[in-house]
């Protein structure tokens, strides 16, 4: 492995010293890593066991981006649990980890209509984690649903309601791609 | 359209046994990203319901942000070159999905099994789904970094420029509704991308 230079390292460090804060546990494995949907991309941070990370997110939210409704993304805030376990080793000593976790989410959306409204819900995510030995990378698939509520405007009113967040359970069969760096 | 598919499907099916033999030779990938489009090029020529005529033709600025995703099936040619089938999804100006199947030729500095930096290009036809015109076609030239995860899968990065043709509904500026076809000339429009890309490939 190519040493990290200094800059960088120190940056990673200030990094990891400043999310350790927030995130309970002792921190013996650290990843970072984007997640990649056509639901958002994002970036974040997991810190813990091989057993269990705790997970922190940030993300931007594509519903309409795709669709070229508009052009400004909502974006969301989430932390999670993974529980692995351990499924197969490949030959090469790749290994396949199912994991599964709860979260909590919140952010401001759009939700299918126009007002970017705030939302919060609970997050179940579960997917399919393979950990590369040779390199310190770590690829990840998941599929993940969000039951909250979401504020919107009501239409031709200056009031707002709070409503069921659809978009959370619409695009629970859009897969999640995570893409991670190990520590 | 139909003909098409079944062009498509006996042409699998002979390739079958060629594709078992070649296995070792093969690789899967995905590809996705995002796409910023500065510019598109129209030329589009048609009669409204009120009976007069408009023609423009011309480089017009346009912002938008669309993505797409890829499959591709990939055979060796060389330890530095490969050929790929790609078959996608991708959307286009303002609302238009185009599903692009493409040749592509890439070649790795390093061989394809290694980090290496690789370049390519890609040509093809499309299918548009949601105009009345549905022939479309794409070309592709990138840039990318190829990393080994391990084993034989490899993520891919990169940025590539994109030019799509196709033909989308002319809307009436009266009515508002989409010109029908009897009455367009001409119409043809040319999206021009500067995209970012990452890829997971096996093999």
């Amino acid at each position: 492995m190519t040493p990290v230079p200094f800059l960088r390292r120190k940056v990673l460090v200030c990094l990891s010293v400043f999310l350790c804060c927030f995130l309970p546990g002792a921190a013996q494995e650290q990843y970072v890593g984007t997640v990649q949907s056509p639901k958002g991309i994002g970036v974040f941070y997991e810190s813990g066991s091989a057993e269990q990370v705790s997970h922190l997110s940030f993300t931007l939210d594509f519903d309409g981006i795709l669709g070229g409704h508009t052009r400004r993304p909502g974006f969301r805030i989430g932390f999670q649990k993974h529980f692995f376990v351990p499924v197969y080793r490949l030959a090469d000593g790749t290994d396949l980890d199912f994991f599964y976790g709860p979260g909590l989410v919140a952010g401001a959306v759009r939700d299918g209509g126009d007002f970017q409204g705030p939302m919060a819900a609970l997050r179940g995510i579960a997917g399919l984690r393979f950990v590369f030995p040779e390199r310190p990378f770590a690829l990840g698939f998941a599929f993940s649903a969000d039951l909250g509520v979401h504020m919107q405007r009501v239409a031709g009113q200056n009031s707002n309601i709070l409503r069921l967040y659809r978009g959370g359970l619409r695009r629970v069969w859009l897969p999640e791609i995570h893409l991670s760096y190990r520590f | 359209m139909r003909r098409a598919i079944r062009h498509i499907v006996l042409a699998v099916l002979l390739a079958f046994p060629t594709l078992l033999r070649a296995q070792e030779k093969l690789g899967i990938g995905v590809e996705w990203g995002l796409g910023y489009l500065p510019m598109h090029y129209i030329e589009e020529s048609f009669r409204t319901d009120a009976l007069y005529r408009i023609d423009r033709q011309g480089w017009k600025g346009s912002q938008h942000i669309n993505g797409f995703a890829s499959f591709a099936l990939e055979y060796d040619l060389s330890k530095r070159q490969t050929l790929s089938l790609t078959l996608g999804k991708r959307g286009v100006g303002s609302g238009d999905r185009i599903y692009p199947l493409g040749l592509r030729y890439a070649r790795f500095h390093n061989g394809h099994a290694a980090d290496t930096g690789w370049f390519f290009a890609e040509a093809g036809v499309a299918y548009n789904r949601d105009a009345a015109v549905h022939k479309a076609a794409q070309g592709l030239l990138g840039y990318g970094w190829r990393y080994r995860l391990g084993g034989h899968s490899f993520v891919d990065g990169g940025i590539r420029l994109a030019a799509v043709v196709y033909h989308p509904d002319l809307i009436d500026p009266d009515t508002e509704a989409i010109v029908p076809q009897r009455h367009v000339f001409t119409n043809s429009r040319v999206d021009t991308f500067l995209e970012l890309f990452i890829a997971i490939r096996l093999r």
